[in-house]
């Protein structure tokens, strides 16, 4: 069966436009506090060359932010302004464990691993999509994200040998991470992940991206023999613990009520700069 | 304190020369240099770090999730 392409979004189908816009959001605002963690942890960083990964990451998801952000704006008409600078802060669909500052190295490492593993995921499950603007941008994206994923690796494995105290702390942000980026991946079926595939916007079924995800995090996590909370059964890894997805909310991706600290807000938005804010003239 | 140079060497060896003294007793450092294009290198023989441009890094698609081995495939 071939799949129609749309060169844009006035192109889609009614009940596919509106989960088309969310999901791009969706990936944006988790770029957006990825890109402000990995930046602020520039400075942080137990090594020099982590500090130099982590700049290089942030510019890179800044950089992907824009891309999303101008796609957004050109195909649904909002714009990055409104994006940023006007919206509620339990509007932000970021995965939830970005919301506040990171406690501890371990915590930036899981957020690479696990958060960004788990936006690469969809990014690859949108390659080929039948959504042209998207299809156009999202190769480069994860060229990028392999470098982001290689140093998680790299990390995480260093931290689960280097000692027991590393080890605990590894597992503790882990379990800290995984689990609030498995809520925003949302349930293995739903309604409006279904309209996407129907039309071709991911290549495959959402269950099968977030399998993936699963299978791969979780035989990495064995191999380095740190527990993260997910374990094996019939050859697939799911979470120990099942996941209430009764009161999932697509349009913020999360089951219970919750928002970004304003405090990173404050930061992205630079609101102590108020007044050196030159506008779109500027 | 000097701090321990005890990072990955690349797979094949190093087959990195220094570009100060050209000797491949070089060690890389990590994967990023000052933009995602450069690794960091640091040579054994002269004691310099060095960055190397990443291009024709045949070890570049190593150590990948398999979700990004087998990417843009079909339609599932």
């Amino acid at each position: 069966m071939s799949i129609q392409t749309f060169s844009s979004a006035k192109d889609l189908p009614n009940d596919c436009r509106e989960p088309v816009r969310s999901l791009l959001l969706a990936i944006a605002d988790t770029k957006m506090f990825l890109g402000f963690h990995y930046g602020e942890w520039t400075f942080g960083t137990p090594a020099l060359e982590a500090c130099i990964a982590a700049c290089s990451m942030s510019q890179d998801e800044f950089g992907h932010l824009r891309l999303l952000h101008a796609c957004i704006n050109t195909q649904f008409g909002d714009s990055p302004d409104t994006l940023i600078e006007k919206r509620p802060l339990n509007e932000f669909a970021n995965v939830a464990c970005l919301d506040r500052p990171l406690a501890k190295w371990a915590d930036f490492v899981a957020i690479n691993l696990f958060t960004d593993g788990a936006l690469t995921v969809i990014l690859t499950g949108l390659q080929n999509s039948s959504f042209a603007p998207v299809a156009n941008f999202v190769d480069k994206m994860v060229e990028e994200e392999k470098h982001h994923l290689r140093n998680a690796q790299g990390w995480f494995r260093t931290l689960a040998k280097y000692n027991a105290q590393t080890q605990a702390a590894l597992e503790e942000a882990s379990r800290w991470a995984l689990s609030p980026t498995l809520e925003w991946l949302g349930p293995l079926e739903h309604p409006t992940m279904k309209k996407l595939e129907q039309h071709g916007i991911i290549n495959a079924p959402w269950g099968i991206l977030r399998q993936r995800f699963l299978d791969w995090v979780g035989a990495f996590a064995q191999e380095q023999k740190i527990a993260v909370g997910i374990k094996q059964s019939d050859g697939h890894w799911a979470p120990a613990l099942p996941i209430d997805f009764s009161n999932w909310n697509p349009a913020v991706r999360r089951c219970t009520a919750g928002q970004p600290d304003d405090g990173i807000l404050y930061h992205l938005r630079g609101s102590k700069n108020d007044i050196f804010k030159l506008g779109e003239h500027g | 304190m000097q701090k321990e140079k005890s990072k990955k060497q690349t797979a094949n060896g190093s087959s990195v020369a220094c570009p100060f003294c050209g000797s491949k007793e070089t060690q890389q450092e990590t994967d990023f240099g000052t933009t995602l294009a450069y690794a960091q290198f640091y040579c054994r023989q002269c004691r310099t770090p060095f960055e190397w441009i990443k291009w024709g890094d045949e070890n570049a698609g190593n150590d990948l999730p398999p979700f990004l081995l087998h990417e843009k495939s079909a339609n599932v």
